[in-house]
This record gives structure tokens, C-alpha cells and sequence, in this order.
């Protein structure tokens, strides 16, 4: 066996293949090569996903030149068969001695376990890493899963998009496969500007470099850097920085990191190049603006320090260099038509009122078997109008004419030629055009921020209307998804249905707003013509399979939110209806578990609950004249007492003071069952106890349930 | 200057002629895309090889703007190129069309984005590209996956070229109306009364009922005449109940609920044509896969 290592790699020269699908592409394709050679006995010290929208690649460390060998051993019939009773071979010993390929005189005996039986020990001669890549290489590649796969030329093979050349080398070895009938080797092609003909690589280590000689900076990373860089110089240069358009959000440093993921992968050799627009266009809201230089254009805008719209843009090309300023130009052409455009829409959309669009909005699908959203702007209206009171309860008044205008307006802009042309600006556009209607800003801003929160962690509908909006409207569109019975599962949730009632969620948990759920997701479904609705499900169906939905995000919330899986599983256990208060007691149960003495409350809940589910006995009332012991009769005096302190402190949403009420009552729990046989002989006894013990288990359950609480902090 | 728009569509059918492609005239019937012609819509069916390009005058009217919008059209002219199979250097080709009408790929930046198709009218879809010029879209890519609710083998790739916008950017025009058409006239002499009586006609003055008539007459007379084995005519009818149906759109006379139903009713035609068309081709013993006409072909 042989130390020698070598680095290997592997690229798929394709069309362009979509931006969004890159990244994965290689990191599997990088995962899948390591984990073959690693099968094989020939683990390399690194792999690295490499790629273009031209090439798919891995590079991969050091790797072995041969597996090492390994020593084997094949059973055959039992020593009785194979041997006779003086151990002389038989025919069936030689028989299996032959076929092996060995003497009979290297057969050996070994315990199967069938008994004993003769096997041989053979070696299996290590394999060469360019034999095992040879394998390895088609079958990763072939096992990639896109989004959307597609045929080509003769329609026989299907890819990401047509692959037009494979390089495989081992070192300075090719390793030979073919793949979508294509023979691999050591030609790659360089960036388009340089020519259609190939170039080949001498050895797998210089490919980073060879590439950068022929116009290709194959490193998304490093590519990634330098656009950021880039951009950040160029904004500079022109005065500004880079602006965060409205649906993105700024993280890392990163302005708008999406965009520039996206223009990352789009370009083999990136440039930035500055370009302006006629400061005119600036009259239009800067939403639009920016919106408009995104969408289409993938352009950073760039703002002042002040966050003012500047008249410049930056974009980033596939070509090193704009000497004459031709593709500068023709970006700014462009950029000036579309601006143009947009203006167009907005003189045209501004001929009337956002309200004058109520008409047309009869005939905007809302879904298709779900009717129009001039029908989905009723509901929402409606169920807008319940959640006023909630909001009120939570200090959260909001003005109920302004949430019934904000909610009978709020689709209206999908009927503007400006949501036609950008869809991500629904609800910004109707924003903007209430707020030059001059309706009331609580309106506006409603409108405006309805579709908060978008991302899981982004910020909310700044006013009580808004959230109010958003809620009546998420709460709508889940009643209606899930009485067509198209509940999300697994990777399928084409309606984002999770992220809506995750968002739904948070308004209610982090504004503080109590609701009754199954009262306000069941008015919700009802508000649905569910008879009219071809294959629906049944409207209890629907609420039974949306609680359980919601039940499901609230878990994955607040474990989000970094709370223990069982202190969730106690508080949602005790109730999950109300999803503002599960979350207060949620954070009581977190804060009071470390007081000493808690765990073994939750051994005693546990041990009520197992006691009473093998209960038979009807629910009644404890009759306090029917207990005997005094241990009991001193439990049902401080069950007496406690209940209406506990009852008092959790309506003031004080769960702490209430868990600090349950948990003194943890002496008289212990004397209870250290004296009292709750099954006992006597039926009226055994039903008092049982009804005492369901009376404590009611008072534990206006928190949490305990019986949930792993009781891993018993040394604490 | 840039060429003018005739130039520039006698210059790209006379690239696509020289790569072996019949160049084809527009198709008479109204339609919403290149696709719709014949020669594109059954000939990518099947395993006979094809080649075709040809202007396509679109009809689209939703998107007619009383000649007021310089970028929008009822009507455009796309330009349309039909590769079957597909060849390997289908990219180097198409960038080769540049340079014939006086792009030089090697000055710009020009990207393939993903850009997939698909109408549910033609029971058709395809996966490729919008191509971009230093921003701008000058053209749609695409490898046809099915059509007609079959799929393909072997694959035709379709070039999509916008004529207008293509003009407008080589002559650094602002209106697609001030685009010179001739040496002598701009689009606007010659097109902007059709683009503002259309809009009319489309948005106001059709007659609904007649409109709800025609599509039904239409959509029973394309069944008959598919009963009756004669899949071209037939597939005329469907073209004219889609066309009907996109008449009926732009009046807003068709309800969320109805809108499903009528693409399917076009579907059903489609697919009908396109499943008696392969039928018809494959009992002539695929024509075009014989002897000289294969050869000629490719």
C-alpha cells in the first residue's frame, strides 16, 4: 500500500444553470464524492464545492492512491458436510475448496451460526482511487436532485441543463467515466469572452488557478467577496451606500444578501459598474424605485446617509471590465425604460382611488376554488372586526372604522397595473396610494405593513390596525386551505402556510393578545361557504386538522425561541388555545423549575395523572365530610385555600406568583401520599380521594403540565 | 445608427435560412405567440427533424395600451426560431445571430437566466432561459419538454426573439413608437391607429355575447372537424377559441371560476390536434426522417 495522496477533481461544464439551484448543487455533489471515497476506504482530508452558472465542481484533498487491503472470510457448508468423520475432505469440501480458489488444505473451520462450518480467508486487494472515483463520479453526479430537471438534443439524458464537457482528474490522471454521454477528460471551457474552444488542465491542483487565468473565479466564496467588496468601493465612490429594498432584509453587512447571492451566482467573472438615472424618476415613492431597479433589473440602489433614493445604481456584469462604457449605457437605457414603465403604471393606477379598484377585485382569484378577494376582503373585514376587543384587552385599541376600511381596502392594490408588474410590492403600493387618498395613517399604515412579518424573525405591522390585518388575513387564508383539505406536509407547503401561521402566531405571543383559537379559527372556517365548496372537508375536519397545525408551530416557535422541548410540551399541555398565555406560562415554568422542590412537584403530577387515568370512576365533587385521614383532610384545606389565590394570580397573567401558590402545596402532596392509599377498599372513600386528587390536577393544569417536566434537575 | 426594424428581421431570417431552417411566413390566424404557429406546435411533436424560423405577429389583448404606453403592445412581432433536435452549439449559434444583426457578444454582458415556459392552453411546457443584453430581455430560450400534453424525444430548442425591443435598444430609442421601421417611417406610422383601435375594441367595444358565441361555435367546430381526421383545420378552430377566450379576458367577462374551464376546453382541443397529428405523421412513415428530406433537414 502506497502513502501517496493526490488531489482529485471533478467538473460538470453545463449551459447556465438557474442561480438558486448552484449552491445546493455542489455542496451535494461535494458531500456525495467525500462520502464514496470515505466508503472505500479512501478518506480525503477535505472536499470543496466549487461553481459557476457554467460548472458544477469538488475539489478534494489528498486522497489516497489505493485503498488499503482487506482481509475477508467466506463460510461455506457445515464442517460435517465438508469434512468426513476422519476430517478427509469431501466431495463438497473440495467442491467449495475449488470454487473459492484455494487448496483444500486452506480450508479452515469456524463457528457460524449454524455451527461450525469451513470458510476460507482471502484478500481483497485494495483499490485504486481513480478506479473507485471512476464508479463514484457518474453515480453522485446522477444522484444530484434539482428543483427542475430537463432533456436536451435527443431527449436521452436528463440534467439541471445540456452538459457539454466533464473534467475528471486524479492528480495528473483522467478519471474515466461517461456521464449524460459524455466522455470525461481534461478540457474545461474558459468564460465566454475568451473564445468557444476548449482548454485543458495539466493536474487537478492548478484548476482554482487555470480558471482565474481563463476568466472563471470558480470559488462562489471568493467571488462573493469580491462583489461585496466591490460594491461597497463603488457606493462609496458615488457618495452613497447600498439600500435595503422593501421584502429584503439586511444581514451580515450584507444590504440585501439575497441579491447578491443571486448575482453571485450568475457570473463567472463579476464587475460592478456604476451607472445613473434622471433624478425626475425620484418624484415616484422610493419603493417603487427600488423595487423596480431589483425585481427585474437585479441593480443595487444606492441611498444617502440620510436613507434619501439617490439617482445612481450599481450592477453587477459577467465580463471583467466596460472600457467604452457600452454595457453601462445599455444598463442605463434599460433601467430608464423600466422607470418609465413604472411611472406609466402609477399615472395610470392614480386616475382613481385605491377604493375605486373595489370592483375589480370580484374578478382577482383569490384561489380558484376558493373565490375572488373581493370575497376574501368581506371575511377579513369581518373576522377583523371580532379581534378588536382582544387587541383592546391587550392594550392594544385600535380605532374599529380604521380596521374596517384598512381591511375593505386591503387587496385592492392587487388590481394596480404597479402589484401587476411587482408582485412583492402588494400591499406597500396600496400603502402608498391610501396615504395619497388621504386616508387616515392608522389606514395606510395597515395596509402597508400587512404582510409583516415576512421573514420568521422580521419585524411586525407597527400598529394594532396592521396587526389586526395581518391576522384576519392569514387566519382566512389558512381556514380556506385547510377546508380544501390541503394540509402542508413534509417539504410540500406551496400555500407558505407554515410561515403564516408562524407569523400569525408571533403577532398574537409577542403583542400579548389572548384569544380563544378554536373559537376564532372555527368563525373563520365558518365564514367560508363550505357547502358551495367542491371537495371540501368537513368544517370540524378543517378546525381539528388547523389546531393541530397551529399546535405543531407553536412548538417549533417557542423552541425558536430557545425554550426546553418539555417545558413547551407542559405548557401547551395544559392548554394550547391561547397561544399569548401559553407562551407567559411557558416562560413561568422555564423561571420556576430551578426552585428546589419543583421536580418533585412534577413527580407528583405524574403520579396523579397515572392514578387517574386508570380511573374509572364518574367525575363528581369531593364531599370534605367524606375524608378521613388527616393527611387528606389537609390537602383539601390548602386546595381549598390555594385555588382562588392561583385563580387570582394567573388572571393577572402573574404565573410566577401562581407556580410560587401550586408549589407550597408540595409538603401536604408528599403527607397525602405518604399516608393515604388513594384506591382504597371503600367505594366512597376511594371516589372522595379520586375527586380530591382530579381537584389538585385541575389547580396544576392552570399552568402547566407537570407531568410533562423531565426530571433531570433532581440534584440541582 | 442601429438597423431598422425590417432590417433587423430580413437579417435574422436570413442567419436562420443559412443554419438550414425554412424560413416561414407569419401564420394567419390570430395567436398569442410563435408558438401557436403550426410549424412550431406540431413540428416539435414526433421524432421528425425540423428547423424553421419566421416572424410572429402576437396578439395579446391585455396587453394593449391605446398606444400610450412606449413599451407595451396589443400587438408585437416576435421573432421565432425552431431547432429540432437541438444542437450541441444551439448558444454559440444563437450568439452568433447577434453579430448579424450588429450585437458584438464580445462588447456586452449577456447572461442565460432562468426563465421556464409553460401553456396551459397547448398543454405545453419547456425549461431555458430569458436571455439578457446589459439588462435588458432580448429573447426567450427554451428546450420544449412537452407540448400538445406529450412528451418530447427528441428535444426542439425555441429562440424567442423581442424584435421591438431589440430596435429600440440598437437605435437608443425611449418609444417603441419612434422606432424607424423603414428608412422612412417609424413604428408609429405604421402601427399606432391599430394599436389605439384594438385597445378599443378589446377593452370596450367587443361584444361579449357574440365573443361567448364564436368560442363555443369554434370550440364544437374544432371537435367535428378532429372527428373528422382533419387535425390543421381543426386546430385553427382552436387557435380562434383562444384568441376568443383572451378577447373575453381583456373585456373582464370571465369570473374566477369560469377562467379554468375555458383553458381547459382549449387544452382538450390542443391536445386533441397534437395526439391526431402524430398519429397522421407516423402513418405517412414520418416523412421527414426519410432519405433526402432527413438529410435536407438537418
Amino acid at each position: 500500500m502506497s502513502d501517496l495522496r493526490h488531489p482529485f477533481l471533478l467538473e460538470i461544464g453545463t449551459e447556465e444553470i438557474p442561480a438558486r439551484m448552484i449552491a445546493a448543487a455542489i455542496e451535494d455533489l461535494a458531500r456525495g464524492i467525500g462520502e464514496a471515497l470515505a466508503t472505500a476506504g479512501l478518506p480525503a482530508r477535505s472536499t470543496r464545492p466549487l461553481g459557476t452558472p457554467r460548472r458544477l465542481a469538488v475539489l478534494v484533498d489528498e486522497v489516497p492512491e489505493q485503498s488499503p487491503d482487506q482481509i475477508v472470510e467466506v463460510t461455506g457448508p457445515p464442517a460435517g458436510v465438508a469434512f468426513d468423520a476422519q476430517g478427509r475432505p469431501t466431495k463438497a469440501g473440495e467442491g467449495f475448496a475449488r470454487a473459492q480458489g484455494v487448496r483444500v488444505e486452506d480450508l479452515r473451520r469456524t463457528q457460524g451460526p449454524k455451527g461450525e462450518c469451513v470458510a476460507v480467508r482471502k484478500t481483497v486487494p485494495g483499490r485504486r482511487a481513480a478506479a473507485v472515483l471512476a464508479d463514484a463520479a457518474p453515480a453522485v453526479a446522477a444522484a444530484l436532485a434539482f428543483p427542475k430537471t430537463m432533456r436536451w438534443g435527443s431527449g436521452e439524458h436528463r440534467f439541471v441543463r445540456p452538459v457539454h464537457w466533464i473534467v475528471a482528474l486524479y492528480g495528473e490522471e483522467i478519471v474515466p467515466f461517461e456521464f449524460c454521454g459524455v466522455r470525461s477528460g481534461r478540457q474545461t471551457h474558459p468564460h465566454r469572452l475568451k473564445g468557444s474552444e476548449p482548454v485543458s488542465i495539466a493536474r487537478a491542483s492548478e484548476y482554482t488557478a487555470f480558471l482565474e487565468r481563463h476568466g472563471v473565479l470558480v470559488d462562489p466564496q471568493a467571488r462573493r467577496q469580491r462583489i461585496a467588496a466591490d460594491l461597497a468601493a463603488a457606493a462609496a465612490k458615488a457618495g452613497g451606500r447600498l439600500a435595503t429594498p422593501p421584502g429584503s432584509e439586511a444581514r451580515g453587512g450584507d444590504a440585501d444578501p439575497e441579491l447578491l447571492d443571486e448575482v453571485n451566482d450568475l457570473v463567472e467573472w463579476p464587475a460592478v459598474l456604476a451607472g445613473e438615472f434622471d433624478p425626475s424618476f425620484l418624484e415616484l415613492p422610493q419603493e417603487i424605485l427600488l423595487t423596480s431597479m431589483r425585481h427585474h433589473q437585479k441593480y443595487f440602489a444606492l441611498v444617502d446617509g440620510a436613507g434619501r433614493l439617490l439617482p445612481r445604481f450599481l450592477a453587477v456584469a459577467n465580463v471583467p471590465d466596460d472600457p467604452q462604457g457600452i454595457i453601462r449605457r445599455g444598463h442605463e437605457w434599460v433601467l430608464r425604460a423600466r422607470l418609465s414603465d413604472a411611472r406609466f403604471f402609477h399615472q395610470e393606477d392614480r386616475k382613481g382611488t385605491l377604493e375605486s379598484f373595489s370592483a375589480a377585485l370580484e374578478r382577482v382569484a383569490f384561489h380558484e376554488r376558493l373565490g375572488s378577494y373581493a370575497a376574501k376582503a368581506a371575511r377579513m373585514t369581518r373576522l377583523a372586526e371580532s379581534l378588536l376587543p382582544a387587541f383592546a384587552a391587550a392594550g392594544h385599541p385600535a380605532d374599529a372604522a380604521a380596521v374596517a376600511r384598512a381591511a375593505s381596502f386591503s387587496k385592492n392594490d392587487l388590481c394596480t397595473q404597479m402589484v401587476g408588474e411587482f408582485p412583492e410590492l402588494q400591499g406597500i403600493v396600496g400603502g402608498l396610494y391610501a396615504q395619497a387618498d388621504g386616508l387616515p395613517a392608522a389606514v395606510t399604515e395597515a395596509i402597508y405593513d400587512q404582510y409583516l412579518p415576512q421573514a420568521q424573525d422580521g419585524p411586525l405591522p407597527r400598529g394594532a390596525v396592521g396587526a389586526i390585518l395581518s391576522l384576519a388575513d392569514r387566519l382566512d387564508t389558512q381556514a380556506g386551505i385547510f377546508l380544501l383539505g390541503l394540509v402542508p406536509t413534509g417539504s410540500r407547503d406551496p400555500y407558505a402556510l407554515r410561515r403564516s401561521v408562524q407569523g400569525a402566531c408571533r403577532i398574537l405571543v409577542e403583542r400579548g393578545v389572548s384569544v380563544a383559537l378554536p373559537d376564532l379559527l372555527g368563525s373563520a372556517i365558518a365564514a367560508y361557504p363550505a357547502a358551495s365548496l367542491k371537495d371540501a372537508v368537513a368544517p370540524e375536519e378543517a378546525l381539528r386538522t388547523l389546531l393541530e397545525f397551529w399546535r405543531g408551530r407553536q412548538e417549533f416557535l417557542a423552541a425558536e425561541a430557545g425554550f426546553p422541548v418539555d417545558v413547551v410540551r407542559a405548557a401547551l399541555g395544559a392548554g394550547d388555545g391561547d397561544p399569548a398565555d401559553a407562551r407567559r406560562r411557558m416562560e413561568a415554568v422555564r423561571d420556576f423549575r430551578k426552585t428546589p422542590g419543583f421536580d418533585d412537584l412534577a413527580a407528583a403530577h405524574k403520579r396523579i395523572r397515572n392514578i387517574l387515568a386508570g380511573q374509572k370512576e364518574p367525575e363528581e365533587r369531593f364531599d370534605p365530610a367524606g375524608l378521613k385521614e388527616a393527611a387528606e383532610r389537609l390537602l383539601a384545606e390548602r386546595i381549598q385555600d390555594t385555588r382562588p389565590l392561583v385563580a387570582a394570580a394567573a388572571g393577572a397573567g402573574d404565573y410566577a406568583g401562581a407556580l410560587r401558590r401550586i408549589a407550597a402545596l408540595r409538603e401536604p402532596v408528599d403527607r397525602f401520599f405518604g399516608d393515604v392509599m388513594v384506591l382504597a377498599e371503600d367505594r366512597v372513600l376511594r371516589r372522595n380521594r379520586v375527586a380530591l386528587l382530579r381537584d389538585l390536577q385541575a389547580l396544576f393544569l392552570t399552568v402547566a403540565d407537570f407531568s410533562e417536566i423531565a426530571a433531570h434537575r433532581k440534584e440541582a | 445608427m442601429g438597423l431598422n426594424f425590417q432590417q433587423l428581421v430580413l437579417r435574422l431570417s436570413e442567419f436562420w435560412a443559412r443554419q438550414g431552417c425554412v424560413v416561414q411566413q407569419p401564420y394567419d390566424v390570430e395567436a398569442g405567440a410563435g408558438t401557436m404557429h403550426p410549424d412550431t406546435f406540431f413540428r416539435v411533436l414526433g421524432p421528425e427533424p425540423w428547423r424553421a424560423a419566421y416572424c410572429a405577429p402576437s396578439r395579446r389583448p391585455v396587453d394593449g395600451r391605446y398606444g400610450q404606453n412606449p413599451f407595451r403592445l396589443y400587438r408585437h412581432y416576435q421573432f421565432q426560431v425552431i431547432l429540432k433536435p437541438s444542437p450541441p452549439d444551439v448558444q454559440d449559434l444563437y450568439l452568433a445571430s447577434l453579430q448579424a444583426f450588429g450585437i458584438e457578444p464580445n462588447e456586452h454582458d449577456i447572461r442565460f437566466e432562468e426563465d421556464n415556459w409553460e401553456s396551459p392552453t397547448l398543454g405545453a411546457a419547456g425549461v431555458g432561459w430569458q436571455v439578457m443584453m446589459d439588462g435588458m430581455e432580448i429573447t426567450q430560450f427554451t428546450y420544449f419538454q412537452q407540448a400538445g400534453g406529450q412528451e418530447l424525444a427528441p428535444i426542439a430548442a425555441e429562440i424567442t426573439y423581442g424584435s421591438e425591443r431589440i430596435g429600440m435598444f440598437l437605435n437608443n430609442v425611449a418609444s417603441v413608437y419612434d422606432l424607424k421601421w423603414s428608412d422612412h417611417l417609424t413604428y408609429g406610422d405604421v402601427r399606432l391607429q391599430e394599436e389605439i383601435e384594438f385597445s378599443k375594441h378589446n377593452f370596450e367595444a367587443a361584444d361579449v355575447e357574440l365573443l361567448r358565441t364564436l368560442f363555443q361555435a369554434c370550440e364544437k367546430e374544432s371537435a367535428r372537424l378532429l372527428q373528422a381526421g382533419l387535425v390543421l383545420p381543426a386546430y385553427d378552430y382552436a387557435l380562434r377559441c383562444s384568441h376568443t377566450f383572451n378577447l373575453l379576458e381583456a373585456r373582464g367577462a370571465i369570473s374566477v371560476t369560469e377562467r379554468t374551464g375555458f383553458i381547459q376546453k382549449v387544452r382538450r382541443l390542443a391536445v386533441g390536434c397534437a395526439k391526431e397529428w402524430v398519429k397522421g405523421r407516423e402513418a405517412q412513415g414520418w416523412p421527414l426522417l426519410k432519405g433526402a428530406a432527413a438529410g435536407r433537414t438537418l
